[in-house]
């Protein structure tokens, strides 16, 4: 039940990778009289599934740019795969071209508003689309001449009827392939695609209203709101299950198994994205989640409550990688939690961990115990995660992430006594007091609660309790090292502790969530990884790596990639905080581009 | 009588011919007498046949369904306490000497999958790997399998009950959880083949999984344990059984007990026997009145013929010609008789083997026809009759022609026949004597049948008796003016006393019945009525249309939805689960007992609150029929087998129960959940305040589709039960008519044999200047006087059945209901008998004030 375990099974990295992918397909879209219109909102069809837009595309380029991770790719290490990448001419983040149609540099000459959006086609299926209000001429742009110049010039587009009064052209070769990109001019706008017949069915269909005439949840706030926009800030507005609608024909084994899920939850996101302000380093993300009511299924993982800050458990040292301070609303968490391990354990045939759990109490031969009852929903509301990554002892250098879930609990006798009746009969656990803190452990790291653990990923192997926390963990030395003090020595020490001065710095705040992650740390072991092999069916061991794969180093290998020590100083340290509101979530997320 | 029952010769037949002529004419004559003699012989056989027929259906059906779950003989030796023991405790190579083959067996509970389907189920654990050859080769006969099919590694057997209900096929791969300790274990096995569910019984008494016993012993961590060692026996026989029982029970060790395979057919049987009982009841009684209406109306009709004979001997008859010819007579009508009753007794069976069948919870199967029980009817109903006229022929015999034309003595003028009643005495003495021994449960409940068939008809010897205050009575009214048809009623009845007993016999035996049966029958429904009453209290009630849900009462979303009913007092979900109880199948009841609500039982000999605490305290109250057939009581222990696993538990008391024919045990939920599996609901009983009943029905209307179940409203549930009572009762009262009408019937016939014999009386009366009121008036006084008799000696006799049935009830039936005396019952009774009377007399009194005094003075 750790986070590896929980991010990287084949449904989360199925529905995660293929929005990466999706913003990677060599998909796009444009416009029509709809070309014409002046405000966004009136451009983009009914349909639209999500949009990124941006008053200046060039200052938002420009401040990008000047990150360290942007300037980091930018440089000589990513070379070799840029190299490869073109010579195959494979589209990925680092490689536009192929999905585009342009180089990223190519933006910079953009001073309006642009956006990027994708929309369903009359076919059902999503097509992407990238959009700058360019004005009257803006086939004469000078992006647009080198977008051209970059196709091989006019001579290499076709005219597409149907779009009038705009006017569309898609190239040549590619015109009869689903990779055909397409430009479309209006009046006001300019749009991109490398669907020509979504732009052209968009543009040219009468009965399609815009954006502006739906009622999709969450639209009017803050994409479209009037509300001042900052220096170089980017709004977004998602609608993820609309998006993964659009693959129900290509990928109807991704859809059910999001729908299974519970994906259909989340009627939108939405927020912004601002550059650092002259006092900080850190980007911000501010989101707005909104959620179906009450949340169901695996979403019900998101049910949270609203609490102060608290002082951090003793064994919480600074050299942890990751702290999450969550408040629970336990029982619909933990019923959210139970739904999503079920279908992830086994997708075939789900059920499994809510069988295991139930089998606690129901199996004659079992110890008796309503674990949701009697320990999960008497526990909390808070719950304090913590972890590092450290090397993995199965396999010899690759890492694994040591993590630990600390449960407040009410009543620590009867919590207290009701863990040792779980494990009471069990001769295959110890039970041993270190310190202040009754502890149940296996040896060789096998887990408390399955018998035989198969596969790579991590088990909770130990239990703790002590006043105030029921503790599980999944390293047992590491964790007994914890608790008796020795933590120090096998964590990293180098490593930055700023999630306690993000901690300290909202402990006036009322909040659902707090947490920080450094990032470096926990892509180390994803990095390693790379590149994830193919699984069947989406099915990757490690979501950041899988998602890595698809969207940085599509076509290389191992030999391509450049190694975790020429990249691990660019990836700072993320926290966020996240408050329960009445439609869903929000929360603001700061992604220090470097320590 | 061997004389007299010869088949007679040429030239007998040849004698017998004129005498066959002048009876034949004689039927001619009185086609009234041939009308009531022949629907008295097709109403006793029909009855007989019909209650035949029943219960033959009842018992083939039991025994076919008995059939398909029985599977093969087999000993069992297991824990004495429940739990596993360990296989190497036992001598393994001499209890196989003794079976034709034997095998550990291990079972262990799992939750089942396959896709998105979902089961509770069991995994038995048998040799597989290291079969014995003897044992593979009876495997694989038993299963009906190839020797490509035996298991591989991962590989299971599924019973067809579960891959239906998983709807798994061969090939496909199920998913189990096995627990070790704190720990899971999730498997995958390929099932290797669907076992059909009568195949699967032969060797297994449960349904689920086969799997290796050694690859289960590891999967749940239970090495060298095992569950049962079962040891298949060559001959399905008691005795074979019992011999095999005998020799290897010294070989089990301490703690462990040697037993015969349980099977699932207990209930049934058990159901079977208590009906077989009532019905056994009610034959006899059938018997006994078809007897007593035979021999009335063989005697009457005789009785009234002698003259008759009396002229045939006077003309050169023989004493022998009159007895072959009488005999003959009644051969025909017999058979005629007997023709019509078995076509009426089949159509009456085929009505009772419906009912039947609903009593015993069991579809009816085919119908099939007794067919030596059938021929057996064939023979002795015209035996009996053959039999009673050749007995009262023979008494007949002994009187000269010239005595039998003389009129009967009055019984003033002769002593009553002491001796009979002597004997009646005697018997009823005995019979009371037998019915102890039956309450007291020295001897089977069966004997009780006999025995108080035996209390009846020797209570009716004594009815002669009745004649004294009778004619005292009668004596001192008929001195009063218009005395008269007292006087002649008086002359009537005592003319005869024998027969005046008999026609009285009808009424008693319709009362006894009535009243006996009728107030038992009262007492005991009542007592169902307060049961089911305590039993299920609340203002709405949930019947689960489905299976039930898999989740567990914290997770249970219709638990959730229930608590969280506006108004909500209490609620409690019940489950039915059926249970061994040393080698029964019971009915266990597990239910909520939440504080708000009313105690749901009453256990004998302690309070509410006593019983609480013990309920609280896992201890299980025993219906006391149960308890009867177990031979426990209160503090004793208790073994209870579920899904072959055993638990051992205390009776905390015993209680009323009628659940499952009273062979059922109630059991506290959180106490079952410590030992099995207990989920979801049968029943979910709801208890909220007045004002919200609507507001929660429509509350639980709402997801009635997705949960699966029905609502039924509280008041409803107990109307339901009123009904069934209420048809119980209209039973009761149908059976009190049918007794009536049968009686009544009796009556009927004999009044209106009475009034052909008395016809001579009758004209002379007439000519002496009798009116025909008086006439009309002295045959309704005669029935009348019948009727008070009947009325009083039934009266006693019903009361008496009543206290003696109360008596044997706890022999009988398991339990002693509160008793009622219900007086209405009584009183209706008394005036339906009168009013029966009154009504079988009309047309014979009506008959009576037509008489024309030239036609019968003539014939004479």
């Amino acid at each position: 039940m750790n986070n590896s375990q929980l991010f990287s099974r084949p449904w989360i990295v199925r529905i995660c990778g293929c929005m990466v992918f999706a913003c990677l397909s060599e998909d796009a879209a444009m416009a029509s009289d709809f070309l014409g219109q002046a405000n966004l909102i009136d451009v983009l069809p009914s349909s639209t599934q999500m949009v990124f837009t941006s008053q200046s595309i060039q200052k938002s380029y420009s401040l990008l740019e000047r990150t360290d991770v942007c300037k980091h790719l930018a440089g000589p290490i990513w070379q070799s795969v840029l190299t490869k990448q073109k010579s195959s001419n494979t589209g990925s983040l680092l490689n536009p071209k192929p999905w585009l149609g342009l180089e990223w540099q190519d933006i910079n000459s953009i001073d309006q508003i642009g956006a990027v959006a994708a929309f369903l086609d009359g076919n059902g299926e999503t097509a992407f689309v990238f959009l700058a209000k360019l004005g009257p001429n803006s086939d004469k742009h000078p992006f647009v001449q080198r977008w051209i110049a970059n196709q091989g010039g006019m001579n290499q587009l076709q005219s597409v009827p149907g779009a009038e009064p705009a006017k569309l052209y898609s190239s040549k070769e590619k015109a009869k392939t689903s990779s055909a990109v397409c430009i479309g001019f209006g009046s006001q706008w300019m749009c991109i695609s490398s669907s020509t017949k979504a732009v052209q069915q968009w543009l040219n269909s009468p009965t399609i209203k815009s954006m502006k005439a739906s009622a999709a949840p969450g639209f009017d706030q803050p994409v479209f709101s009037t509300a001042a926009w900052g220096d170089g800030e980017t709004r977004f507005w998602i609608s993820p299950w609309a998006i993964l609608n659009g693959y129900a024909k290509k990928e109807p084994n991704l859809v059910r198994s999001a729908k299974i899920f519970g994906m259909e939850g989340i009627l939108a996101v939405s927020g912004t994205v601002s550059p650092p302000l002259a006092t900080d380093t850190a980007w911000r993300v501010s989101y707005t989640q909104l959620l179906a009511s009450p949340a169901t299924k695996g979403l019900a993982m998101l049910s949270f409550k609203k609490g102060a800050m608290v002082d951090a458990p003793k064994i919480l040292n600074d050299s942890m990688d990751q702290v999450a301070i969550t408040y629970l609303d336990m029982k619909p968490w933990f019923q959210g939690v139970t739904h999503a391990l079920d279908q992830m354990i086994d997708e075939e045939t789900p059920g499994g961990f809510s069988d295991l759990v139930d089998s606690i109490l129901t199996d004659p031969d079992g110890p008796k115990i309503d674990v949701r009852k009697e320990i999960i929903y008497s526990s909390g509301p808070l719950m304090i995660s913590f972890g590092v990554t450290a090397p993995d002892k199965k396999k010899a250098g690759q890492l694994q992430h040591n993590q630990v879930w600390a449960l407040s609990i009410p009543d620590s006798k009867k919590t207290t006594a009701t863990v040792n009746k779980l494990f009471e009969n069990d001769k295959d656990i110890k039970n041993e007091q270190i310190g202040s803190f009754q502890v149940w452990s296996t040896v060789n790291d096998e887990s408390l609660f399955v018998a035989v653990s198969k596969g790579e990923t991590q088990s909770i192997s130990i239990a703790a309790i002590d006043g105030q926390y029921l503790y599980f963990a999944t390293d047992t030395a590491w964790f007994k090292g914890l608790l008796s003090g020795g933590a120090a020595s096998i964590s990293n020490a180098s490593r930055p502790a700023l999630w306690k001065s993000h901690l300290q710095k909202m402990k006036s705040t009322s909040f659902s969530m707090q947490q920080a992650i450094f990032l470096g740390s926990w892509f180390e072991r994803s990095w390693m990884r790379l590149p994830e092999p193919e699984h069947k069916e989406y099915q990757s061991a490690d979501l950041p790596s899988y998602c890595l794969t698809k969207a940085l180093v599509p076509g290389c290998n191992a030999a391509d990639i450049p190694k975790w020590g020429q990249v691990q100083s660019v990836f700072g340290i993320m926290t966020q905080s996240a408050v329960r509101t009445d439609q869903g979530v929000e929360g603001q997320m700061w992604l220090t581009a470097k320590p | 009588m061997a004389e007299s029952l010869t088949i007679p010769s040429k030239r007998q037949r040849k004698e017998l011919s004129p005498m066959l002529q002048i009876l034949w004419q004689h039927w001619l004559q009185r086609p009234a007498r041939f009308f009531f003699t022949l629907i008295s012989l097709v109403l006793s056989t029909a009855t007989l046949v019909g209650i035949i027929v029943a219960s033959h259906n009842a018992r083939t059906s039991f025994r076919d369904l008995s059939n398909a779950v029985q599977g093969l003989p087999a000993l069992d030796v297991a824990n004495e306490q429940g739990g596993r023991f360990e296989l190497s405790a036992l001598d393994v190579p001499t209890l196989k000497q003794e079976a034709q083959t034997a095998m550990p067996m291990l079972i262990q509970g799992t939750i089942l999958r396959f896709q998105e389907e979902k089961a509770r189920g069991l995994v038995m654990g048998i040799p597989i790997s290291n079969a014995s050859d003897s044992l593979r080769a009876f495997l694989l006969k038993c299963f009906e399998l190839d020797a490509s099919e035996w298991l591989g590694e991962d590989e299971c057997y599924v019973s067809s009950l579960i891959a239906s209900q998983l709807r798994v096929a061969s090939g496909d791969t199920v998913v189990c959880l096995f627990r070790r300790g704190s720990k899971s274990f999730r498997a995958k096995l390929r099932v290797k083949k669907i076992v059909p569910a009568n195949v699967w019984n032969r060797a297994l008494s449960e349904h689920g999984l086969v799997v290796d016993l050694a690859w289960l012993q590891d999967a749940s961590a239970l090495t060298g344990q095992i569950d049962r060692y079962r040891m298949f026996l060559e001959k399905d026989t008691d005795l074979e059984k019992k011999r095999t029982l005998e020799s290897l029970r010294a070989l089990v060790p301490d703690g462990l007990v040697l037993k015969e395979r349980t099977s699932n057919v207990g209930v049934a049987d058990d159901l079977l026997k208590s009906t077989e009982l009532g019905l056994s009841f009610a034959s006899a009684l059938a018997v006994a009145m078809a007897a007593y209406i035979l021999l009335n109306t063989t005697r009457m009709n005789l009785a009234e013929r002698r003259p008759y004979f009396a002229i045939l001997r006077c003309l050169g008859a023989t004493t022998k010609q009159i007895i072959s010819a009488v005999l003959l007579e009644a051969l025909s009508i017999s058979l005629l008789g007997v023709t019509f009753g078995m076509a009426a007794g089949l159509g009456l069976g085929m009505i009772m083997r419906t009912v039947l069948s609903g009593v015993l919870q069991s579809p009816p199967g085919l119908f099939s026809i007794p067919w030596f029980s059938l021929v057996a009817i064939c023979v002795f109903v015209p035996c009996l009759t053959l039999f009673v006229v050749w007995f009262a022929q023979r008494q007949e015999q002994a009187v000269s022609p010239l005595e039998s034309f003389r009129e009967p003595t009055m019984v003033e003028n002769t002593r009553l026949p002491w001796r009979s009643i002597r004997n009646g005495i005697a018997m009823y003495t005995a019979s009371v004597f037998g019915l102890n021994l039956v309450r007291l449960e020295w001897l089977p409940p069966q004997w009780g049948v006999g025995i108080g068939l035996m209390s009846l008809l020797s209570y009716l010897l004594w009815l002669p008796l009745g004649l004294v205050p009778l004619i005292w009575v009668v004596d001192r009214l008929a001195r009063r003016p218009r005395g008269f048809p007292l006087e002649v009623a008086k002359c009537q009845l005592t003319r005869r006393p024998e027969r005046t007993s008999l026609n009285a016999g009808f009424l008693v035996i319709s009362l006894c019945g009535a009243v006996g049966l009728g107030q038992s029958l009262m007492s005991n429904t009542a007592e169902i009525k307060r049961w089911y009453h305590r039993t299920l209290p609340g203002d709405l009630f949930l019947i689960s249309a489905q299976a039930p849900s898999l989740s567990i009462d914290s997770e249970d979303p219709m638990r959730q939805v229930v608590e969280q009913l506006p108004g909500l007092k209490w609620s409690n979900a019940i489950r039915f689960v059926w249970c061994q109880v040393e080698q029964k199948t019971v009915l266990c009841v597990v239910r909520e007992f939440p504080e708000a609500a009313p105690f749901p039982t009453e256990p004998k000999g302690m309070t509410t609150e006593e019983a609480r605490r013990l309920i609280d305290g896992d201890q299980v109250i025993v219906g006391s029929i149960l308890a009867k057939k177990l031979g426990k009581r209160a503090g004793d222990s208790l073994t209870i087998t579920i899904n072959g696993r055993s638990f051992a538990t205390t009776i905390g008391g015993v209680n009323a129960n009628f659940a499952n024919g009273g062979m059922a045990l109630i059991i506290k939920r959180s106490t079952a959940q410590r030992f099995f599996e207990v989920t979801g609901f049968d029943w979910f009983a709801i208890s909220v305040s007045p004002e919200s009943i609507d507001a929660c029905e429509k509350t639980l209307l709402s997801i009635r589709d997705q949960y699966g179940f029905e609502i039924r409203r509280g008041t409803e549930m107990r109307q339901g039960v009123e009904q069934a009572i209420s048809g119980v009762t209209a039973g009761i009262w149908c059976v009190v008519f049918i007794s009536f009408i049968t009686g009544g019937f009796g009556i009927a016939t004999t009044l209106a044999m009475n009034m052909l014999e008395q016809a001579r009386d009758f004209s002379l009366l007439r000519i002496v200047g009798s009116s025909r009121g008086q006439l009309m008036l002295t045959v309704l006084v005669q029935a009348w006087l019948l009727g008070l008799i009947g009325v009083v000696f039934g009266m006693f006799g019903g009361v008496t059945t009543v206290l003696v049935i109360y008596a044997c009830s706890e022999a009988l039936l398991g339990y002693t209901p509160e008793f009622e005396w219900n007086f209405l019952l009584m009183v209706a009774s008394a005036l339906g008998t009168l009013a029966i009377v009154t009504v079988a007399a009309l047309v014979p009194a009506w008959n009576a004030s037509k008489i024309n005094p030239i036609e019968h003075l003539t014939y004479e």
